[in-house]
């Protein structure tokens, strides 16, 4: 018996990629690391002026949570942040009941017929805002000489409503989709009338749709400054008109920055709920 | 049908309010304003004694007062533009004039210069606006421009106090080594170089732009910027710049707060008795709807207490004449009041021999003109 040399496994043709894979997990770990910081590091500075004491954003004072309690005792700052809330609830709450039905209505078009009505619920969508926000006030401008103070809460919620209402179809409309389509059929034979089919059958079905669409219209209405700026008037301003109007001959004041990163909390918290109904809503379908 | 009709008056019902709103504006005051430009205690008092509501929109340049005015959505009662505004939105019909017989707290009388209630260096101003302005406005603030300096060099003080503009456009008047800023504004630039050669900074023409670049090519400026400059001053990495007061005093201010002494600060401010200035004012625009209503607003901030009041919030100096002589002749213990008196005193100049002259609204070609120029002096030099 001749000892033959045992072949290592690099003469088979085996090549040891592992300390190359493990360079690439460290640098793939630290490109990730480096583009989420990238990506936040705006909102990280923005919360940590929102506690510094010194309103200079070159220089750290102390930390303090006195701008939290300062934003709501600057007048004009407190009415434009009610008028941001009253503005974004309101319109998401019609948005979210009109949205529903439109939904609903759509859905019982033909497929063919019901694609070219999606087009018209899509172009808001996509038109650019500054388009939209002056087409509106053009429209708006028409009512001037029967309401003389027509610019004001009601131009500034409808034309909220005019952009947060696609959004709101958009998100139903799948989940309508995906019940059965003789479940109103069903309940019309089990006796109950049309509407309250409606309510007690299919709105459940899409409950989780029309939660989305609300979370969805209500982050877009509460950030929106293009179209606000050419709808509002009489005084009714939102935040980010009091914002972009107050940045003028002084620095801002670090009220601001705290109302921000408050607002920025909210909106994560916003999108993870909106995750969180969504993949509940898929869990359902196994049932 | 039970449900369509509910749904129907829940939006009936949601909508009302709305358009009911938009009625109850009889008794609101529309004001725009510029950015932390009004104390909202005093506001609140108008709001108190007259049982009226204010509501104060922000504009953060002339040019959006100008466009806010002319697109109509929205009737203000009452504006506060600057200067050059005032005069383009009177000549543009957009204003009415001012019944001074109905601010009772308007006092020509008072004060000694030509029985004007207002300061003395607002006059250089007001001269320069065009005839008939005066009937449409009221001032509110006014402010000036200066040159901040590094107390740290010997005998810049001096060499400024001496030679004013001169010190700082040509370099054998000041101490050795002195590093000077400028603004880095096309026009603010020209302007000063126009002051320094005796010119009006108002007017561009060829020559002048040539003298103009001669000038900034002669004072050797190391650095151009805008907010930089003071801070570059503060640091000590800058020994003199040309900067708006109100923004030097914003920084004195709070090194004031922080605790420094008025003396130890590192850093000062001179202004010339020639130099630039800014004026707002109170105007009514034409389509105002609360007209009476607005000449009550500006008759309570011509209260010489309610301007005061407005004055300690804001970091400009009041126009009023009774008012500044109360913030100034202040003696006591309070430290704070106290440096405010001598800060109004030493940098908001009451004698007839100081000048403010405003920015005009040059013309878009003109301005590109002036640009070129300033860059051409940034490359050369």
């Amino acid at each position: 018996m001749t000892n033959y040399p045992v072949a290592t496994l690099q003469e088979y043709g085996y090549k040891d990629y592992t300390v190359l894979k493990k360079i690439w997990k460290v640098t793939s770990i630290i490109l990730v690391v480096l583009i989420v910081i990238m990506l936040y590091i705006s909102v990280i500075m923005l919360a940590i002026q929102s506690v510094n004491s010194s309103s200079s954003v070159t220089s750290f004072g102390q930390f303090t949570f006195k701008w939290y309690g300062e934003m709501f005792s600057i007048r004009s700052l407190n009415s434009a942040i009610r008028n941001t809330f009253i503005t974004s609830i309101v319109a998401t709450l019609l948005a979210t009941v009109l949205g529903t039905l439109i939904a609903v209505g759509l859905y019982s078009f033909e497929k063919k017929t019901r694609q070219k009505l999606m087009l018209f619920n899509n172009i808001p969508l996509l038109n650019a805002d500054i388009v939209t926000g002056v087409s509106l006030m053009l429209v708006f401008s028409l009512l001037l000489p029967i309401f003389p103070y027509i610019f004001g809460p009601t131009t500034l919620i409808l034309a909220h409503l005019f952009f947060t209402l696609p959004y709101v179809i958009l998100s139903v409309l799948p989940k309508l989709k995906e019940t059965d389509p003789n479940l109103m059929d069903a309940a019309l034979d089990l006796g109950v009338g049309p509407y309250r089919a409606l309510l007690k059958v299919i709105v459940p079905a899409i409950l989780a749709g029309i939660f989305s669409g609300m979370l969805l219209a209500f982050t877009m209405s509460i950030d929106d400054f293009v179209i606000s700026y050419y709808t509002t008037g009489n005084g009714f301003d939102n935040l980010s008109i009091w914002i972009y109007g107050s940045i003028g001959r002084k620095s801002l004041n670090p009220a601001v920055y705290a109302f921000s990163t408050l607002l920025t909390l909210m909106t994560m918290g916003m999108m993870l709920a909106y995750q969180f109904l969504m993949k509940r809503g898929k869990k359902h379908e196994t049932f | 049908m039970k449900l369509f009709k509910k749904i129907l008056l829940v939006l009936i019902v949601g909508l009302t309010p709305l358009i009911l709103s938009s009625c109850g504006m009889q008794n609101k005051l529309l004001v725009l304003n510029w950015g932390e430009y009004i104390n909202d205690e005093a506001v609140a008092l108008f709001e108190e004694m007259y049982d009226v509501e204010v509501s104060i929109s922000l504009s953060d340049s002339n040019e959006l007062f100008y466009s806010k005015l002319k697109s109509g959505t929205t009737a203000y009662d009452l504006i506060i533009p600057s200067d050059y505004m005032v005069e383009k939105m009177m000549q543009k019909n957009l204003l009415q004039e001012i019944d001074f017989t109905k601010l009772t707290n308007w006092d020509a009388s008072y004060g000694d210069y030509e029985n004007n209630p207002y300061l003395m260096g607002l006059n250089g101003i007001r001269e320069t606006m065009a005839p008939g302005t005066e009937n449409y406005h009221v001032p509110y603030f006014w402010g000036t421009f200066g040159l901040m300096y590094n107390k740290l060099v010997p005998g810049l003080e001096e060499a400024l106090e001496t030679y004013q503009w001169d010190a700082y456009f040509n370099p054998d008047l000041r101490p050795e080594g002195t590093r000077v800023g400028m603004y880095d504004t096309a026009q603010f630039a020209y302007g000063t170089a126009m002051l320094y050669n005796d010119l009006d900074p108002n007017v561009v023409t060829d020559e002048t732009i040539e003298i103009a670049y001669d000038t900034l090519m002669g004072a050797g400026f190391e650095m151009w910027g805008d907010d930089h400059l003071k801070k570059a001053i503060a640091a000590d990495n800058l020994d003199l710049g040309f900067v708006w007061t109100g923004d030097f005093l914003d920084m004195f201010y709070v090194a004031l707060g922080e605790g420094e002494g008025y003396d130890d600060v590192s850093y000062n401010i001179f202004i010339p008795d020639t130099t630039f200035a800014f004026m707002d004012a109170f105007v009514i625009p034409k389509n105002a709807r609360h007209v009476d209503l607005a000449h009550q607003f500006i008759d309570f901030f011509l209260d010489p207490d309610m301007a005061y009041l407005n004055a300690s919030v804001i970091g400009y100096p009041t126009p009023l004449q009774e008012t500044y002589d109360m913030i100034t002749d202040y003696v006591g213990e309070d430290q704070w009041l106290t440096d405010w008196a001598r800060a109004y005193e030493e940098y908001y100049p009451d004698t007839p021999d100081f000048r403010g002259i405003p920015f005009a609204n040059l013309d878009q070609a003109l301005i590109a003109q002036l640009t070129l120029m300033v860059n051409n002096v940034k490359t050369d030099s």
